[in-house]
């Protein structure tokens, strides 16, 4: 069994995305400034390139496809999640208190999320290709969860992440939401009545990939320094002036809602 | 089959999140250092003390129709579009004066060498019930729910706030707080 037309001409063009993203990559000099989202960009390519020329070679549904396939989407997708560390990591480099509470949250989110992949994965004991389908579906949520949570945190907390990282985060989570929705839900549900709807994975990939493009259009502005921290106890200070201040005014607005 | 709905819902939600926060990180905004160099006065809640004449106008209205009705039984005017207008104009600067100071501390936590996160989560959750609250005295505007007495206890809430802050800006030009000032530069 061969690849059909549309998945064929899908496939041809994730591969031109690709190949205009590794230029980019290459151009910008990237690995200087994120060096694991540069080998998941390349290593993603290589599996582009060889998983062509292996359904070429052994057909679409023969045992050395799957296995090549599987083995390299878990590869893939530990790249990914190293890849949320390292933007996590470059956004926080310079705030270390606000860090060691922004670790807490999203290691404490990350783990909420693999416990409920274990459970998922354990219902379905008896089915191995189920357990690698929930199993790829639930590491792909914690992915796209873990990047929301921090692009929320730095989004409250005003930290100024430069275009490039914010769009490359925002093209991931996308991503990687959309495979969830589809392993886990509607390929089963609309594959029966929508043949197209396995290519629908391939276009949310190519929606990454052009986001990617966009990020990397323009040169990456210098890296501007560490900003100067405040004092030790300022902190301290604040949180309870303006607690107490907050407190109040949260008091203040409930009794307008029961006067 | 519930399963669909809900695994829709967090696709929706982490989707509109991530649109919200690439919108919010795109918009040009001032940095957090210069937020971190504000003012200590603007830890006060202040933005409600603009409509303060405008208050004071309601509380009078709303006390002489008090007594016009003790006296003859006369006609309660109740929640006008005007007194709409006016409540909802404080309502708008409590959840500004709460947003500020909640941007200051959290530009002041993004800049600490050290924060404690059981306060931060505090914080964080104090913020989730304020909007809750907030959202549902809106509603209750909207829907006119609020009665003549309701009308008269919510002017007089904003009376003790507005003497409240008076009182604390006096206070502040003598308080202990005055060495933050110099520490942050302003």
């Amino acid at each position: 069994m061969h690849l059909t037309a549309s998945a064929n001409a899908l496939w041809t063009l994730t591969f031109i995305f690709e190949v205009v993203l590794c230029a980019f990559v290459i151009h910008r000099r990237l690995w200087r400034r994120l060096p694991l989202f540069t080998t998941y960009v390349l290593f993603k390519f290589f599996v582009t390139a060889a998983l062509w020329l292996v359904y070429k070679r052994f057909s679409y549904d023969s045992d050395f496809a799957r296995y090549f396939y599987w083995s390299t989407q878990s590869l893939l997708l530990v790249t990914r999640g190293s890849v949320c560390v390292e933007l996590c990591l470059l956004a926080f480099k310079n705030r270390p208190g606000l860090w060691v509470h922004a670790q807490r949250v999203l290691n404490s989110v990350t783990a909420v999320v693999l416990v409920y992949v274990v459970i998922d994965a354990y219902r379905q004991a008896y089915f191995a290709t189920k357990i690698i389908l929930s199993s790829e579906s639930g590491l792909e949520l914690s992915v796209a969860i873990l990047l929301a949570s921090f692009l929320l945190i730095a989004s409250r907390y005003r930290i100024p992440i430069e275009r490039a990282p914010s769009l490359i985060a925002v093209g991931m989570c996308m991503h990687s939401s959309f495979k969830v929705l589809n392993t886990s839900l509607l390929k089963p549900w609309l594959d029966p009545h929508f043949s197209w709807w396995n290519n629908a994975q391939a276009i949310s990939f190519q929606v990454a990939l052009v986001i990617w493009i966009f990020a990397l259009r323009r040169p990456l502005p210098e890296t501007k320094p560490a900003p100067t921290l405040l004092p030790m106890g300022v902190y301290q200070s604040y949180a309870r002036l303006v607690g107490q201040r907050l407190k109040d005014l949260d008091r203040d607005i409930q009794e307008v809602t029961k006067p | 089959m519930t399963e669909l709905p809900v695994f829709l819902i967090i696709f929706t939600v982490l989707i509109v999140l991530v649109v919200w926060v690439t919108l919010n990180q795109l918009a040009p905004r001032r940095s957090a250092e210069k937020d971190a160099c504000l003012p200590i006065d603007l830890l006060l809640p202040t933005a409600y003390l603009e409509n303060s004449s405008e208050i004071e106008r309601l509380t009078a209205e709303l006390e002489q129709e008090r007594t016009q009705n003790a006296a003859s039984e006369g006609f309660r005017k109740g929640l006008t579009p005007a007194r709409r207008r006016t409540l909802k104009k404080l309502l708008v600067g409590l959840k500004e004066d709460f947003s500020r100071l909640d941007r200051l501390m959290c530009t002041v936590a993004a800049l600490a060498p050290e924060v404690e996160g059981r306060q931060e989560m505090q914080r964080f959750w104090l913020w989730i019930r304020f909007r809750l609250h907030y959202s549902l005295a809106r509603l209750s505007l909207m829907v006119g729910r609020f009665s003549q007495p309701e009308l008269t206890s919510i002017c007089k809430l904003f009376d003790r706030l507005t003497l409240r802050t008076q009182v604390e800006l006096e206070a502040l030009e003598h308080s202990s707080l005055r060495p933050l000032r110099s520490k942050l530069g302003t």
